[in-house]
């Protein structure tokens, strides 16, 4: 019996905003008090706001109640192989592809693996409510600092509740080659996931990180829900590369929610992949905060059958002469369906920007569905934006001018969705990108009304 | 020659737009080493012909017959007919962004070879082509015609043709939006490609190309059929004369007719 099913205390009874919850989450609890001080107020927030009203910002596409499960909490029961990397990080780490390797499974304590090196440069790699203990003045300013409570319902239930979670933590001026890969995944499918992720890169430091969930669309059920939250602090010229993966399984309802802060001349380079689960909604932002600074965002989100995306990404220009630039592709098959907003703001303050944005959308079905809505808020004239957004098919034209080199309608359409995908795919960290290459062709490559 | 010989054959081909006819009636023989230029004025139906002889979904045969090396290929939607040995190269080549030159032809070989075994030469077969038609080798890992001047894209669409060794080339005005430069290489590499095994129907409005790749015959398309065939001399003529006064003639025979 796995760990998830074997731990159904009390089906059916527990609802988020009920006490038995808050009974369950401080028996989890492992971290110092000022930590449970702050799950309290968190838990209080989440039972005092109300559920998302469908016509409010960021809620017209998904129906917010997806999100409120009656599982209670996962986690808890361990197993045998607790402290074990999965195969293929322990894979990914011995043949010299990653710099540290971490997985967090069923919500639970973590197993992770790092270049001894990088422990004696001071690099730090470990779980989060350790971390709060051991690091308390850097947690205390950086946890929740950049998705606190007060972001909404749903990050104020992981604020209180998450019950696993990584510091990541690079000193000044340290540089690391080779990413981090974390992988979360779950083995029952009963249970919520809530995490958390932290990095912080202090000035001039520099690193990859590749934060995947789920092992798999073909690879069992996934948990009910993941809620996970990611903040990422950038220290003046540190650099960071993000590689949000979703591989849930079919059944999973996720909200990814990540924001990253770059002080001046930081550099910040995102590539969001959303490939499984029945509901994905991720809400991804970089806040400009330091002149100078640049943020780079790829997303790529690929969907069959009834899958549903929600993503939104924001660039924040809180400072002059910061630059943004944003490409985010969908496919979908069957009767799936997408939403994309991307917000870009400027300050009236911020001048000298520049902040550019493509959204672009290949209808492989005639039951798919795709919107792109782009929001700008530009309080300043001294800016240089663009923004686009396409939503096509592909095209006869296409198919005729590959028939016409020998290549069958259905292998055209294969290579174009590759070509399609591949400007995208190419900014996944080396070692790790074949492997996701190959779950985008093989998520693409079923059939077409699947 | 036998039937089997002669690469390309098309009987009284008639094609309709949206069910308005553009080509009434074309016969056209054409044996392996000969180039046969096909001339008319813009909106002849010279590129619907051509586009509907390798298959485009938006034209209709409303009748005739195709035949490539003496096989009927008529009834064979366009990636058929482009393995039993036809090709079209493009006028306006499209763009295939995120796949590269050497993926696209490495997917388009494959499609016509027979086992996998065959394509272990593949990429010594590229480069030697590269090569011959003097093209920089960094085509192979740039995207598709994305991004491409006009004279890369018609390059291109040469080297796809060297690559695939049809028996049939259908050239549709593969000189326009050329400059003077670009004309002479992509003919230079139309003349490298070009030997006694393929046929080659060259589309052009102008004779300017043809001053370069030297035709066997000179077809004149007009209001969807070829009014006129001679020999090379014919092209020069045209040039002089221009089509006016060709069309003045037809149009008289039409009357008496």
């Amino acid at each position: 019996m796995n760990s998830a099913a074997a731990q159904t205390p009390q089906s059916g009874t527990v609802h988020f905003g009920t006490d038995p919850l808050w009974e369950q989450i401080k028996s989890s609890h492992s971290g110092p008090d000022w930590l449970l001080a702050m799950r309290q107020q968190a838990f209080e927030d989440f039972k005092a706001e109300e559920l998302p009203s469908r016509v409010s910002h960021l809620w017209r596409y998904t129906d917010p109640a997806l999100f409120l499960t009656s599982n209670g909490l996962g986690g808890g029961q361990r197993t045998k192989d607790e402290g074990l990397l999965p195969t293929i990080l322990q894979a990914e780490f011995s043949s010299g592809l990653l710099c540290a390797a971490a997985s967090l499974r069923d919500g639970r304590d973590m197993a992770a693996s790092i270049d001894p090196k990088l422990a004696s440069a001071g690099v730090r790699l470990i779980d989060l409510q350790e971390a709060a203990r051991t690091y308390p003045d850097l947690l205390r300013e950086h946890l929740g600092s950049l998705i606190g409570a007060d972001f909404g319902k749903f990050e104020a239930y992981n604020a209180a509740a998450w019950s696993s979670g990584i510091l990541i933590y690079v000193p000044r001026g340290v540089e690391i080659e080779k990413p981090i890969h974390i992988l979360s995944s779950a083995s029952g499918s009963k249970h919520p996931l809530v995490q958390r992720l932290l990095v912080i890169l202090e000035g001039s430091a520099s690193l990859s990180v590749i934060d995947e969930y789920g092992s798999g669309r073909s690879n069992g059920d996934g948990p009910s829900h993941s809620s996970a939250i990611v903040e990422m602090v950038l220290g003046a010229g540190a650099r960071l590369k993000y590689a949000p993966v979703q591989n849930w399984g079919n059944n999973t309802i996720s909200y990814l929610t990540q924001r990253a802060r770059l002080d001046a001349d930081a550099q910040m380079e995102t590539v969001m992949t959303t490939l499984g689960g029945q509901v994905g909604k991720v809400d991804c932002g970089a806040i400009l905060a330091g002149k100078g600074a640049e943020s780079n965002m790829f997303g790529l989100a690929i969907g069959g059958a009834r899958q549903q995306f929600d993503h939104h990404t924001v660039h924040d220009h809180r400072s002059g002469n910061t630059r943004s630039d944003l490409h985010f592709k969908v496919a979908l098959r069957g009767r799936a369906h997408s939403a994309y907003t991307g917000l870009i703001r400027i300050e009236d303050h911020a001048q000298f920007c520049e902040a550019y944005q493509e959204n672009r959308n290949l209808l492989l079905s005639s039951g798919a569905k795709a919107e792109s809505i782009p929001e700008l808020e530009i309080l300043n004239n001294e800016v240089r934006c663009t923004h686009g957004a396409t939503v096509g098919k592909v095209s006869p034209e296409e198919v005729f001018y590959l028939g016409a080199r020998g290549i069958d309608p259905a292998e055209a359409v294969r290579l174009i969705v590759t070509g399609f995908v591949e400007p995208i795919l190419k900014h996944i960290p080396d070692g790790v990108r074949e492997r996701i290459h190959g779950e985008v062709l093989a998520h693409l490559g079923e059939t077409p009304n699947d | 020659m036998t039937e089997a010989q002669i690469p390309f054959r098309c009987e009284d081909i008639h094609v309709a737009i949206e069910s308005k006819p553009v080509v009434k009636g074309v016969t056209l023989n054409i044996k392996g080493g000969e180039i046969h230029a096909l001339m008319g004025p813009n909106g002849s139906g010279k590129s619907t012909l051509v586009n509907a002889l390798m298959g485009h979904p938006s034209y209709s045969l409303t009748s005739g017959r195709i035949f490539v090396n003496g096989e009927n290929v008529t009834e064979m939607p366009p990636h058929e007919r482009s393995r039993h040995g036809m090709f079209l190269a493009f006028q306006y080549p499209l763009a295939i962004p995120g796949v590269t030159v050497a993926n696209f032809l490495r997917a388009a070989v494959k499609a016509r070879v027979k086992d996998d075994s065959e394509m272990k030469a593949f990429r010594k077969t590229l480069l030697a082509e590269f090569e011959r038609l003097e093209i920089d080798p960094a085509f192979a890992t740039r995207y598709v015609n994305d991004g491409f001047s006009g004279g890369e894209k018609k390059r291109l669409e040469i080297l796809q043709m060297a690559m695939l060794k049809p028996s049939i080339a259908l050239l549709d005005e593969t000189d326009s939006g050329l400059d003077i430069d670009a004309l002479q290489i992509v003919s230079k590499g139309i003349n490298t490609v070009v030997n006694k095994d393929v046929g080659v129907l060259l589309v052009t409005h102008y004779q300017r190309i043809l001053n370069f790749v030297k035709p066997d015959f000179v077809h004149v398309f007009m209001g969807g059929r070829i009014v006129r065939s001679g020999g090379p001399e014919m092209a020069a003529q045209l040039e002089k004369e221009g089509y006016e006064k060709i069309e003045k003639e037809v149009s008289r025979i039409a009357e008496v007719a």
